[in-house]
C-alpha cells in the first residue's frame, strides 16, 4: 500500500492503518530498535509504542516521508528506553524516576533554552550532512541514525571495513570542527 | 553529552534519512566493466575503421605506439587485456595487408568470444593489467593519456609504481579523495597494517588528510609499497623492489614518487637517494 493511502487510513481513524504500517514498516522499525536495545522483548514493546504514537500524531500530522517519521519515533523511544535501562542498572530503578520527578522543578525558561539549543544543534548537524558528498552522508547516517554496525555498512556500500572506519573517523572530526566553528555547544 | 548529540542527529531532515535507507552506490568494478566495454567498442571500431584510413604497411605505425614500446620481457606482457589489444593490432595489420594485397575490401569484425572475454574478465585483474604500460620518456603525462588526463577527469589520481628501469606504472582512475586512494591501495596491497585512528590526521583548515600505510610482509618478486602519504594534494609513494633485485646499497633501492595536480596539468617526479 502506498504511504499516502496508509496516512489516509490514520486520518480516517481506521485501525487497519496499524496493520498496514506494521506490514510495510515493521521490519524497518524493529531493526532500528534492535540496533539500539539489543533485546527482542524491548524491541517489540518499542515498536508497539511507535504505532501508538503514530496513531496519536496522525492527525493532525501528515508526514511527507512516512518511513522517516516512523523511524524517528522508534529511534527516540528506543533511546529513552535504553537510557532508562542504563539508569536502572546504576540506580536500582528508582533513580530515573527520581530524576524525572526532579525534571519537573527545572524552570520552564531553562527548558525552553535547552530546547532551543537542541534545535540549533540539530539544525547544524543537518546543514553539515547536506554539505557532505552523498556517500559520506549515507555512511554517517547509517552509523549514527540507524546504528548499523561497521561491517553492515561496508557490505551495504561495497566497501572495505577499514574504509568505513576511516570515513567515519574523518566525518566525526569534520563534524567536531563544524560545530566548533558555528559555536554550538554539545 | 553523547546522548544529546545522538538525539540531535535523530532530528535531521526526513529526506536525508530516506536517502540513507534507499540510496545505493555503484560497485566500483561495475564502473570499470563499463569502461572496459567502451574500450572494447573503441577497439572494435579501430579494427573496422583502420583499414579504410591507413594504406600500405602499417606495421611500423602500429609498432610506434606506446603500447608497442613495451619491452617483451615486461612482467605484465601476458596480461589478458594487453593480449587482446595486441590481437586487435595484429588483426588491424592483417586487415590492411588484405586490403593492399587484393581488392577484397573485407572487414574483420572483432571475434565475439574475445569481446566477451575482455568484458567479463575478473574486474580487479583486468583493472590491474589494463593500464600497465611502460613509462616512456615523455613522462607520466604521456603515459597516462588518455585514461587519466582527459578534461572530464580532472582531479583524479593515477597510482603509479616504479619497477627498476622499466618504471611500470599502474593507472587508476581515482577521485582526489583519501578514501579512493585507500581503496586502491587496499586492492593492491594485501599485506599492510593500517589503523586510521592512530595514523590518520585530518586538518579541517586545509581539508587534507595524512595517513601512513606500512607494508608488513613483502611478497617475493613483487615490488612493494612501503609507505603512502596523501597530503596537500600530493600522493607520495615509497616503493621497494623485491629483495633479489635490491641494490647492495639498500638506500638506492628506495624510490619516491610524487604525483600532483595544478590547474589542469598533472605533474610527477620521483626521487632516489642515489640520484
Amino acid at each position: 500500500m502506498e504511504d499516502s493511502a496508509i496516512i489516509d487510513l490514520y486520518w480516517a481513524r481506521q485501525e487497519q492503518a496499524l496493520a498496514e504500517t506494521d506490514q510495510k514498516y515493521g521490519t524497518y522499525c524493529r531493526t532500528i530498535a534492535y540496533h539500539i536495545l539489543s533485546s527482542r522483548e524491548d524491541t517489540e514493546e518499542c515498536v508497539n509504542d511507535t504505532w501508538l504514537r503514530a496513531w496519536n500524531a496522525m492527525p493532525p500530522q501528515r508526514p511527507s516521508v512516512l518511513s522517516a517519521f516512523l523511524g524517528r519515533i522508534t529511534r527516540n523511544l528506543s533511546l529513552d528506553r535504553w537510557k532508562l535501562a542504563k539508569a536502572a542498572k546504576r540506580g536500582g530503578g528508582q533513580l530515573p524516576l527520581a530524576l524525572d520527578e526532579l525534571g519537573e522543578c527545572i524552570p520552564s525558561s531553562d527548558l525552553v533554552e535547552a530546547q532551543l539549543e537542541e534545535k540549533e544543534l540539530s539544525r547544524q548537524i543537518d546543514r553539515f550532512l547536506r554539505d557532505l558528498p552523498e556517500r559520506d552522508c549515507c555512511i554517517f547516517l547509517r552509523r549514527y541514525w540507524y546504528v548499523d554496525s561497521v561491517s553492515d555498512i561496508a557490505k551495504r556500500y561495497h566497501m572495505a571495513e577499514g574504509s568505513v572506519k576511516s570515513t567515519l573517523y574523518r566525518l566525526r572530526k569534520k563534524l567536531q570542527a563544524h560545530l566548533e566553528k558555528e559555536g554550538v555547544a554539545v | 553529552m553523547k546522548e544529546r548529540l545522538f538525539a540531535a542527529i535523530g532530528e535531521v531532515g526526513d529526506d536525508l534519512i530516506a536517502m540513507a535507507e534507499t540510496k545505493t552506490f555503484v560497485i566500483p568494478w561495475k564502473k570499470w566493466v563499463s569502461l572496459a566495454a567502451c574500450l572494447v567498442l573503441i577497439g572494435s571500431f579501430s579494427v573496422l575503421a583502420l583499414p579504410h584510413f591507413t594504406k600500405g604497411s602499417d606495421a611500423e605505425a602500429a609498432a610506434g605506439t606506446p603500447m608497442m614500446d613495451a619491452p617483451a620481457e615486461a612482467p605484465m606482457a601476458a596480461a589478458p587485456m594487453e593480449d587482446f589489444l595486441y590481437d586487435v593490432m595484429e588483426e588491424s595489420k592483417e586487415s590492411s595487408a588484405v586490403e593492399t594485397d587484393a581488392e577484397e575490401n573485407v572487414l574483420h569484425p572483432v571475434d565475439e568470444a574475445q569481446v566477451a572475454f575482455a568484458v567479463e574478465k575478473g574486474a580487479d585483474d583486468w583493472l590491474m593489467n589494463t593500464f600497465v604500460q611502460p613509462l616512456i620518456d615523455q613522462g607520466i603525462r604521456g603515459f597516462l593519456d588518455p585514461t587519466c588526463l582527459s578534461s572530464q577527469r580532472l582531479n583524479q589520481f593515477c597510482l603509479a609504481m616504479l619497477q627498476a628501469e622499466k618504471s611500470l606504472a599502474v593507472g587508476h582512475e581515482l577521485v582526489m579523495e583519501p578514501d579512493a586512494v585507500e581503496e586502491v591501495l587496499n586492492r593492491h596491497l594485501q599485506d599492510y597494517s593500517y589503523d586510521p585512528a592512530e595514523t590518520e590526521e585530518y586538518d579541517p583548515e586545509t581539508g587534507n588528510l595524512v595517513f601512513d600505510l606500512t607494508v608488513q610482509k613483502e611478497s617475493a618478486g613483487v615490488w612493494t609499497l612501503e609507505k603512502a602519504t596523501f597530503a596537500d594534494g600530493y600522493l607520495y609513494l615509497v616503493v621497494l623492489p623485491p629483495e633479489e633485485e635490491q641494490d647492495p646499497n639498500a638506500l638506492c633501492s628506495e624510490r619516491m614518487l610524487g604525483i600532483w595536480i595544478e590547474g589542469n596539468d598533472w605533474y610527477y617526479e620521483y626521487f632516489s637517494p642515489c640520484g
